[in-house]
């Protein structure tokens, strides 16, 4: 392999695909590596963890072809110091050294024979479907976090991915909170049936990060065996095991009706949590909400408070239009926060039917954002 | 690849939990009467239903009073069954023995349920959590939240606080009797199309002492492995367990005390695949029967032709050639655990003969109970046997003897280590949770001087507090809190070594006689 | 690595065959038998089995590195298996496969697994993600929890005969005499006479420790003594190295000393074992192995190791001859000589 391209270009790639490169302790010492390949007269470098994989291409001068595989921490430490110059690229085929020539400096580093590397698959001829880099950012930015960081059921670790017709549905929970968001597709899938797969969070973050302009599309496929999905944008490839699980009944979860509407100001909403979160650290995180509706043609209002028997207590009172009846109900104050922020949007609503039931969080004029957030008990209201 | 028998073939009412009608019943009249507690413990040993009773329990309560029919109460039903109903959370207390583990149980359970009545909390091999977890879980047992009901399921109530105990309604779990096992077996031959003799479902009931689980996983594994239809010759092969004729050719050895015709009939049976441990239990069960029929020649009830030949073996032996075998192999398989099983069982057998050939001062080794210097009753012509080697010993180290070191540190009485237990457990636990997961199955037995003994539960504890760094952990955590140093020994559950047995080893005794005192290693 | 390449077993690789072939495998398996039996080696053709589809695919699994085959041993000071190795292995099996249509975890050693990890392990080995087999190996079932036992398809693999090594190694390459020497010397243990074939070190250990014995038999207390000073100084593993191969040649010469069949498989071994159990009577001969045994379990539990090899060479009978050292060249030049003398199988 001989091979020659842009220091900035091969700094980009090899960010980029940081993320997929497995830790040190990786089990596969080719885990902690990055692939180089020529393709097509293109440059490719990918890693993978064996959970996710991501492929990116640069252009290049390829005068003969040829892969190895080279430590990912060492080539990428060495690149961004590296000028901003043509960088050459030789490998030593007997030897399996990758030798570096970027203006004064030579470097030769010792590679794994790229026969050891897990094979990434290449996406098929057709697609399943397309979706504007753009909307697909959103729908990953609404409903990853909602995902559950702990393994414990390894299930919701995953976002459930659903592609029906022009429609693509993904859904997140971590059974205390779920997120819904709702996309159209640029057409109808390729597939006559509607096609769900369980994709790791981590995987969809990936997947964020290479779209690198709104004006991207993004072809998704799904490979022969049904085990990986993968996202292809102009220059890069993530793609991303399955998780081998079944996701919650979800469906079920989400309230058909409502008994007391609330629609607030977003901003001054997140920082009355953010003032009420101090005063919740002792007890797990909760927070009162007071849904206070107006008599007539009077504003409504909305408290939100916390206490500590240790700290002290906090109370901010915020105008809201509200309507139905008055309630006090108890949230964790965290997934507040964060089901707010992402709504991205000046206004939020919130309907609910009762302390113990589920509440939902919509933003006002994007009804293709859906969250839910389950109440907690509040102390003292124990019915028996 | 196929789903394992006994999870494709999990009970999903009460009605087909096998053996246990007294729990399954007071189950479902507490749903019927509305009447539900929030906190149940689950009893019992080991694949007799525990898990499985808790699940069925956790949609039962669930759907009472939905109307069945309805398309929303099969699908909870149905993810509630295959475990992903939101609500419904296990929780696996052995690995997830810490504080942190149960605040975060603490602080989840007043999240209301996302869509059921009750949030349904089953946590398995409770009594793995560690003192401060309990104490963190009791709060939430004192007042749970109305929505939340908690089912712990253990082996092993003993270790679980009375705090505790004292909050929870308690269930206990019978080993299902050997006829449902085969019942059930038999069942699901039925329903899965496998060809099996009576005899086969027999054997694999008797082997599975009660767990459902262990039977169905063995038919499963016979299934899929064989080609024709299972039979007990299959079982035996799977189990390793031998046929009656190497018992019987043991008998007539051992009453001719032939060494090599008993040596080559152990051989043939381990040539067939038949697993030494299992080998000597079988042996052992055997020697039993002919020591009670010999004792009582009526007892046991077999067939006419069974009798007959059994009979006939037991009047070949005595009761002291029975005995001595019975021991010579209970002894052997103790020790399979820390040498070559097959070794320990030709030893065992060598034992047995010896043993019952010359009477030893030592009921319970007859072989190593033989002089050290080999001063043989028979030597061989061409054996020299060595001599006496006291001077040598008496010019190596000079210790202090054993019985002097011991009074030296005399403070820590078993009383006082009794009472302290729990808190000694809790304070390794700080630094080698562990070891305290492994001290909560062993009890202080007696206190010898500075040598402290421990009753270990089971094998397995005993098996791993023997390793040189967890005993260390436990003699610096001691010798930190009473000052002095302590030898820890571990004693096995039942049969095996007591404490005076360290007394009678040879090697002890030898080297008291070169005048040296036994130290551990540290 | 193909299923024909292993070495015996066939009980064993036939069943798993047999239950590949009708898809009715189980996804959770575990071997069990003493080390270095071939119970890795037997989890690596069944990965190999079940995941490659080339050339690439079986080279990679023959070097431990295929991306959809995981395996776990015990490391650290301890050689223990922790709960965070557990938890990795679980994370990755519940993803679906990269290259094949399975993912293949071995944990080599599972009784090495602390007791929170078995219990982790539960969930998993009950219920599966749909493409995940794991295959555990232990050397022995009171080693697992039993609710590991009954969760598994169990597969017993037992010691070898002699004659089932001695055609392996050389179906291998191996000399006939140089076969029958390894698998007289193995125990059983096929693993071994592999290693030992292709590591000459290995097989000179084994030899050095049995020559030892051979020569302590003829010396008296002093030597004896010496010879227990130094041994006990090489460390608790390699004592019981030595005392696991003085048990392998004692069982032997136990056996001939009571008159049993002795299949010694090569003729020097055979012959060394007969001279020796001419001067020793059975009696003596079993107290004396049953001492040997005893000496490596008070050495597993740290006992004065000194003490014990002591009392031990005490036991050891004295001969009044000398018997030859075991040689590897004396005993390929001596085949030819003792082919029609001696028959084959010891007395």
């Amino acid at each position: 392999m001989r091979v020659q391209c842009l220091q900035e270009n091969l700094a980009r790639a090899l960010s980029l695909v940081s993320r997929a490169v497995a830790p040190r302790t990786a089990t596969l010492p080719v885990l902690t590596h990055v692939l180089l390949a020529t393709d097509n007269g293109r440059l490719k470098v990918a890693a993978t963890n064996l959970e996710v994989g991501v492929v990116y291409w640069i252009g290049a001068k390829v005068e003969s072809d040829g892969a190895i595989t080279v430590p990912a921490r060492t080539l990428s430490e060495l690149v961004t110091l590296l000028p901003a110059d043509k960088v050459d690229l030789e490998l030593n085929v007997r030897t399996q050294t990758l030798r570096v020539q970027c203006g004064r400096t030579d470097t030769t580093i010792k590679g794994i024979d790229a026969q050891e590397f897990p094979i990434i698959p290449s996406p098929g001829e057709q697609p399943l479907a397309r979706i504007s880099g753009s909307a697909l950012k959103k729908l990953i930015s609404q409903v990853v976090f909602a995902a559950a960081t702990d393994e414990s059921r390894p299930a919701l670790t995953g976002v459930l991915t659903k592609l029906d017709g022009e429609r693509i549905i993904m859904v997140a929970t971590d059974g205390f909170r779920l997120s819904k968001r709702e996309e159209k597709l640029l057409e109808a899938i390729t597939s006559d049936a509607p096609v769900t797969m369980l994709i790791p969070a981590k995987a969809l973050q990936e997947v964020s990060r290479v779209i690198e302009s709104e004006e991207d599309v993004v072809f998704i496929h799904l490979t022969a065996s049904h085990g990986q999905a993968m996202f292809q944008t102009p220059r890069a490839n993530v793609v991303a095991q399955l998780i081998d699980q079944k996701f919650p009944p979800w469906e079920a979860i989400v309230p058909q009706r409502y008994e007391t509407r609330v629609t607030i100001n977003a901003a001054e909403m997140l920082k009355a949590c953010r003032q009420a979160s101090i005063f919740a650290r002792e007890s797990a995180d909760m927070v009162r909400l007071g849904i206070h509706v107006g008599e007539d043609l009077e504003p409504g209002k909305v408290t939100v408070s916390a206490r500590a028997d240790e700290t002290g207590e906090n109370c901010s009172e915020l105008e809201a239009i509200t309507s139905g009846k008055s309630m006090e109900i108890g949230f964790n104050v965290r997934y507040l926060i964060e089901g707010i922020s992402a709504a991205d949007s000046p206004q939020v609503v919130m309907d609910l039917i009762q302390p113990r039931s589920p509440a939902v969080l919509r933003a006002i004029g994007d009804e293709h954002y859906l969250h839910i957030i389950m109440p907690m008990n509040l102390p003292g209201s124990n019915p028996t | 690849m196929a789903q394992a028998l006994y999870r494709k073939w999990r009970p999903t009412s009460f009605d087909e939990v096998v053996g246990q009608e007294h729990v399954t019943q007071t189950l479902k009249n507490q749903i019927a009467s509305g009447r539900v507690g929030h906190a149940y413990l689950f009893v019992g040993s080991r694949g007799c239903g525990k898990t499985t009773t808790a699940r069925i329990f956790a949609r039962e309560v669930n759907l009472a009073g939905l109307p069945p029919d309805d398309p929303a109460t099969q699908r909870l039903a149905e993810a509630i069954s295959e475990g992903r109903a939101l609500d419904v959370i296990e929780i696996d207390a052995a690995s997830h023995t810490s504080v942190d583990d149960i605040r975060e149980i603490r602080d989840r359970v007043n999240f209301q349920p996302t869509e059921l009545r009750y949030k349904v909390y089953i946590i398995d091999e409770v009594h793995m959590l560690s003192v401060a977890a309990f104490n963190a879980l009791l709060k939430t047992l004192e007042e749970p939240p109305p929505h939340v009901i908690f089912i712990l399921a253990t082996t092993d109530p003993q270790k679980i606080p009375a705090t505790v105990l004292s909050r929870c309604q308690r269930f206990h779990f019978r080993r299902v009797p050997a006829e449902k096992i085969v019942q059930r077996l038999r069942q699901l031959c039925e329903g899965e199309g496998i060809e099996a003799d009576d005899a086969a479902l027999r054997l694999i009931a008797r082997h599975a002492t009660g767990s459902l689980r262990d039977a169905v996983s063995l038919l499963d594994q016979l299934a899929s492995s064989s080609s024709g239809a299972i039979t007990a010759a299959d079982v035996r092969e799977a189990l390793g367990v031998t046929e009656a004729t190497t018992l019987s050719q043991l008998t007539e050895a051992l009453s001719t005390r032939n060494l090599a015709a008993g040596l080559d009939a152990l051989q043939r049976a381990l040539d067939q695949g038949a697993d030494p441990r299992q080998i000597a239990r079988q042996w052992i069960e055997h020697l039993r029967t002919l020591l009670q029929l010999k004792l009582d020649p009526t007892s046991a009830v077999f067939s006419e032709g069974e009798h007959a030949e059994l009979q006939a073996q037991a009047a070949q032996l005595d009761v002291e050639q029975l005995t001595a075998a019975m021991r010579a192999f209970g002894r052997a398989l103790a020790e399979m655990r820390f040498a070559d099983p097959q070794l320990m069982l030709e030893l065992g057998w060598i034992n047995s003969v010896a043993g019952a050939t010359q009477p030893s001062p030592s009921p319970t080794a007859p072989i190593r109970s033989m002089p050290p210097s080999a001063s043989h009753p028979h030597p061989a012509p061409a054996t020299h046997p060595m001599p006496s080697p006291a001077p040598r010993a008496a010019k190596s180290a000079e210790p202090a003897p054993a019985s002097s070191a011991a009074e030296s540190s005399a403070q820590l009485t078993i009383e006082r280590l009794r009472t302290d237990w729990a808190r000694i457990i809790s304070g390794i636990n700080a630094h080698n949770k562990p070891v305290a997961a492994l001290l909560r199955s062993c009890h202080p037995e007696k206190v010898q001087g500075n040598t402290i003994y421990l009753r270990a539960e089971h094998d397995f504890a005993r098996e791993r507090m023997e390793k040189a760094e967890n005993k260390e952990s436990l003699r610096s955590y001691l010798s930190q809190a009473y000052g002095g140093k302590y030898d820890i020994h571990i004693l096995a559950s039942a049969t095996a070594d007591e404490p005076e047995d360290a007394e009678q080893d040879p090697v002890l005794k030898a080297a008291r006689r070169l005048g040296a005192s036994a130290r551990r290693k540290s | 690595m193909s299923w024909e390449s292993v070495i015996g077993h066939t009980w064993a690789t036939q069943r798993l065959r047999h239950a590949l072939a009708r898809g009715t495998l189980g996804q959770s398996l575990l071997f069990i038998g003493p080390p270095q039996v071939g119970k890795t080696t037997l989890a690596l053709t069944l990965a190999e089995a079940l995941l490659a589809q080339d050339a690439r695919g079986q080279a990679l699994i023959a070097q431990r590195k295929h991306p959809d085959l995981l395996i776990v041993e015990p490391e650290g000071a301890n050689a223990t298996i922790s709960i965070e190795r557990v938890r990795e292995l679980q994370h990755a099996l519940q993803l679906t496969p990269m290259e094949s249509r399975h993912r293949v975890a071995i944990l080599a050693d599972a009784q090495a697994l602390s007791l929170g990890a078995m219990n982790a392990l539960l969930k998993t080995l009950e219920e599966p993600a749909s493409a995940a087999v794991l295959i555990l190996t232990a050397t022995s079932a009171d080693a697992l929890l039993p609710t590991i036992l009954s969760r598994c398809q169990v597969l017993p693999m037992r010691p070898l005969p002699r004659g089932q090594i001695e055609a392996g190694l050389q179906a291998r390459g191996a000399s006939p005499a140089q076969a029958a020497l390894l698998a007289a010397l193995a125990q059983g243990r096929v693993g071994w006479a592999l290693q030992a074939w292709r590591d000459a070190a290995t097989l000179q250990a084994r030899l050095q420790a049995i020559n030892d014995l051979l020569r302590l038999l003829s010396e008296g207390l002093t030597a004896r003594f010496a010879y227990a000073e130094q041994l006990a100084k090489a460390g608790d593993a390699h004592i019981r190295a030595v005392l696991q191969t003085w048990q392998l040649v004692w069982r032997d010469v136990t056996r001939a000393a009571i008159g049993c069949v002795v299949q010694a498989g090569a003729p020097s071994y055979g012959e060394t074992v007969r001279r020796v159990a001419e001067g020793v009577s059975p009696e003596t001969a079993a107290a004396c192995l049953q001492r040997m045994v005893q000496t490596e379990v008070f050495i597993t539990q740290n006992a004065n190791a000194r003490l014990a090899l002591d009392v031990l060479l005490i036991t050891l009978p004295r001969l009044s001859y000398g018997v030859e050292p075991l040689s590897f060249n004396a005993s390929e030049s001596e085949e030819h000589r003792s082919a029609t003398t001696v028959p084959a199988g010891g007395k």
